[in-house]
């Protein structure tokens, strides 16, 4: 066989996971990243664990996957780098990487896409009021302040009430948000057993449309949050959020659908579970390469049941297809380095 | 210079579904010799008693023709129907099986790796009223598949019943609820306490169904049971369970299970196909909870982990494995009991009253637990030595103390 180049498009758990799999089987894998460190999205995920037992979240799949591909003598990592330009001559691809103001120019058999996602602006819902109410923090705030100070400090005062509202910037027809991402439930219900273990007194409110419990054991999870007496879930999401500056508090009013009744409640602290949106590089790519998008920006496969897109050569990995956890992630860029290798 | 030993690049699946199928395909396409084991009597499982799959164009049953034609077009993979696995010997590379077949000779296959691919049971939750016009999906799916489907004027879906339901049965509920409603025009609606559309697409086959007029109700807070619901068919979504036998095959295969029962301890660093066992693998429902589209994915990956494992006739034995010191073991069998993974065995090359333990070095994950275990002292971790420790944390304290 002669010797074989890949584009891995994207250095986050997805575009590792697929590089790493076509480079042990002695192909060359170009990597390219436009932030100057690997590892996208997931490093700045914290460990879920409570009451140190392992939630499962997979944010410590990470490191294991850098440290292999920085050793690995068939990864060539180029950080800072851009995508100026590619052209398809028969079944190669010619790429232009721009890194700096550096160019380099590869020639390569297959190309993957891995340019992940990127979280919800929670600007957008500007009723939630973040980023003008202090009180108010998105799932990714807490996660990065939980993974840079390993607890939760964000907050003068200890919290006596939280809120979450799950399903903001997903599964709303308002925003061209169709599609539930997956992962917020999951993560979002970790969170709040990790600050009911750092704070015992605190009350937590969840406010939410379904509580998507599929996973492994979720249920399991889901059921020991619903047992738990400081934990209540409502079935509504709230209209809007005011700062009460004189309590400290953010008043959130909503409407208790089993009564008919608007209501007003007061937290100290406010989450909003921010969802998966595509990339803001997907367009850039999608105009590179001509592939085609479904109605809310994803890359879509040709069929169901593969990564293979409408471009021969081109294979999709992560959650550049559509909303995805780690495992599933991992699982997918797995399949999508078993296709390249099938095709080349 | 690591070490190396030989494999057999035979692979045994276990399960003739849909998982274990799609696995044979690939593997028998890469020119392993497969053995694919079925408890029944022909392949297909569950998809084939199945109307209709979302996500799937043609008919559950014609897809699965399709891919049994497939498999049975390779002339290295041998299928066994009325099969059983009773005895697995051995290591990863090299595994030794007994099957137990009906009406037939037990036979002896030698294998490299096991594809775990056994699916799912069901089971119809317990209601207080008996009544013909409450049925369960398998039911539904069957009437629809006959056509015997009388005219109805309103179906009910109840669905999060005992417990909250599967994605897979959630996923079905959608479906079955938009094929009434579309086919037979009548009033249909679901009472669940969440609607689960954490799926690709799913969202979509959520809206159609409410564009097309099904009704969907939140019953969060309500006792279903004190109810009363006038309709023609009342529609429960089952119970998701581990498939029969799934605890003897554990205890055969010495793989751990999660907490509900099913397949693959639930820790991420097994995730996605990997089990407690190097060379046993997950394919399929029997450790995850998803639609088709899912299965398909995780059956090829599994495939393609026992391929990797297998590809070059050859693994390459870790650098970081237990060893034991031969002079000090007693055999007193505590690492044999404590090893997770079943990479200890006892030494039987050696003569009477000298036998030590023995680590089996390819099946070894280099955790460390025999080494801290051994009373005696007798097993230690390449690279982890007990003196190379002390002289780590030794250094450490000094540098504390000063």
């Amino acid at each position: 066989m002669k010797h074989k180049n890949v584009l891995v498009i994207g250095a986050g758990i997805a575009g590792l996971t697929s590089a790493l799999e076509i480079a042990d089987r002695g192909i060359t894998v170009h990597l390219v990243e436009k932030n100057s460190s690997i590892g996208g999205h997931v490093q700045r995920f914290c460990c879920k664990a409570v009451d140190d037992v392992c939630t499962k979240c997979g944010a410590c799949l990470l490191k294991d996957r850098i440290d292999r591909i920085k050793s690995h003598p068939n990864v060539k990592i180029y950080p800072d780098s851009y995508i100026s330009d590619i052209s398809k001559s028969k079944s190669k691809f010619s790429i232009q990487i721009k890194q700096n103001n550096k160019h380099t120019s590869v020639d390569v058999n297959a190309v993957i896409v891995a340019t992940g996602f990127t979280p919800f602006d929670a600007k957008m819902k500007g009723r939630f009021g973040y980023g003008r109410i202090p009180y108010v923090f998105t799932g990714l705030d807490i996660e990065e302040h939980f993974k840079e100070k390993g607890e939760f400090r964000l907050l003068d005062d200890v919290p006596k009430r939280a809120a979450f509202i799950q399903c903001v910037g997903s599964r709303d027809e308002h925003l061209n948000k169709g599609y539930c991402s997956r992962v917020c439930c999951r993560y979002a219900l970790r969170l709040v057993m990790m600050l009911r273990e750092a704070f015992p007194e605190i009350k937590v409110d969840i406010f939410y449309m379904d509580i998507q419990s599929s996973g492994k054991e979720f249920n399991m999870l889901y059921d020991q949050c619903k047992n738990d007496s400081g934990i209540e879930f409502i079935k509504s999401i709230p209209t809007r959020a005011q700062e009460i500056p004189e309590i400290k508090s953010v008043r959130v009013l909503y409407e208790d659908v089993t009564k008919a009744k608007l209501v007003e409640r007061d937290y100290n602290l406010l989450v909003l579970s921010i969802g998966i949106m595509p990339s803001e590089d997907s367009k850039m790519i999608e105009g590179l390469l001509g592939l085609n998008t479904d109605e809310f920006g994803f890359f879509e496969p040709v069929d169901n049941f593969s990564t293979r897109t409408n471009v021969q050569g081109v294979f999709l990995s992560g959650t550049c297809e559509g909303p995805k956890s780690i495992s599933e992630s991992i699982q997918h860029a797995e399949k999508a380095g078993l296709d390249v290798m099938g095709y080349l | 210079m690591s070490k190396q030993i030989r494999v057999n690049r035979d692979i045994l699946i276990i399960g003739g579904g849909i998982a274990g199928i799609t696995a044979a395909v690939y593997l028998g396409k890469q020119g392993h010799k497969v053995t694919l084991i079925e408890r029944e009597e022909k392949l297909g499982g569950r998809l084939d008693n199945l109307f209709s799959v979302y996500g799937l164009d043609i008919s559950p049953k014609d897809f699965m023709w399709e891919q049994i034609s497939k498999l049975k077009a390779f002339s290295n993979v041998d299928i066994f129907t009325c099969a059983e696995l009773v005895e697995t010997e051995r290591y990863v590379g090299n595994f030794k099986s007994k099957l137990k077949i009906k009406n037939s000779k037990p036979v002896e296959v030698k294998h490299g790796a096991i594809i775990v691919a056994t699916g799912i049971d069901v089971s119809t939750p317990k209601m207080d009223c008996n009544s013909q016009g409450i049925i369960n999906h398998t039911h539904l799916e069957d009437y629809i598949a006959d056509s015997k489907i009388r005219r109805l004027s309103k179906v009910v879906f109840l669905c999060d019943f005992d417990s909250e339901d599967f994605q897979v049965m959630a996923l079905s509920t959608l479906k079955n609820a938009l094929l009434l409603r579309e086919k037979l025009s009548c009033e249909v609606s679901v009472l669940s306490r969440n609607i689960k559309v954490a799926g690709k697409k799913f969202e979509q086959l959520y809206t159609t169904a409410r564009e097309k007029g099904v009704v969907f109700s939140a019953v969060e807070g309500i006792d279903v049971r004190s109810l009363q619901l006038i309709c023609d068919w009342l529609i429960i979504g089952e119970n998701i369970l581990p498939s029969q036998g799934t605890e003897e095959l554990s205890g055969i295969l010495g793989v751990e299970r999660d907490k509900q029962g099913f397949f693959q301890n639930n820790n991420v660093h097994f995730m996605p196909n990997l089990s407690n066992r190097k060379g046993i693998f997950f394919a399929g429902a029997c450790h995850i909870d998803a639609g088709l589209n899912d299965i398909l994915d995780d059956s090829l990956t599994a495939a393609y982990a026992a391929h990797n494992l297998l590809a070059n006739d050859i693994i390459e034995i870790a650098e970081k494995t237990a060893e034991v010191d031969e002079e000090k073991c007693a055999l007193c069998l505590t690492c044999l009991r404590s090893c997770p993974h079943k990479a200890i065995d006892i030494d039987f090359s050696r003569e009477a009253g000298k036998k030590t333990a023995k680590i089996i070095e390819e099946a070894c994950f280099g955790c460390g637990i025999c080494t801290s275990l051994c009373p005696s002292r007798a097993i230690q971790l390449s690279g982890y030595e007990d003196e190379k420790i002390v002289e780590l944390v030794g250094g450490f304290l000094d540098e504390i103390h000063s």
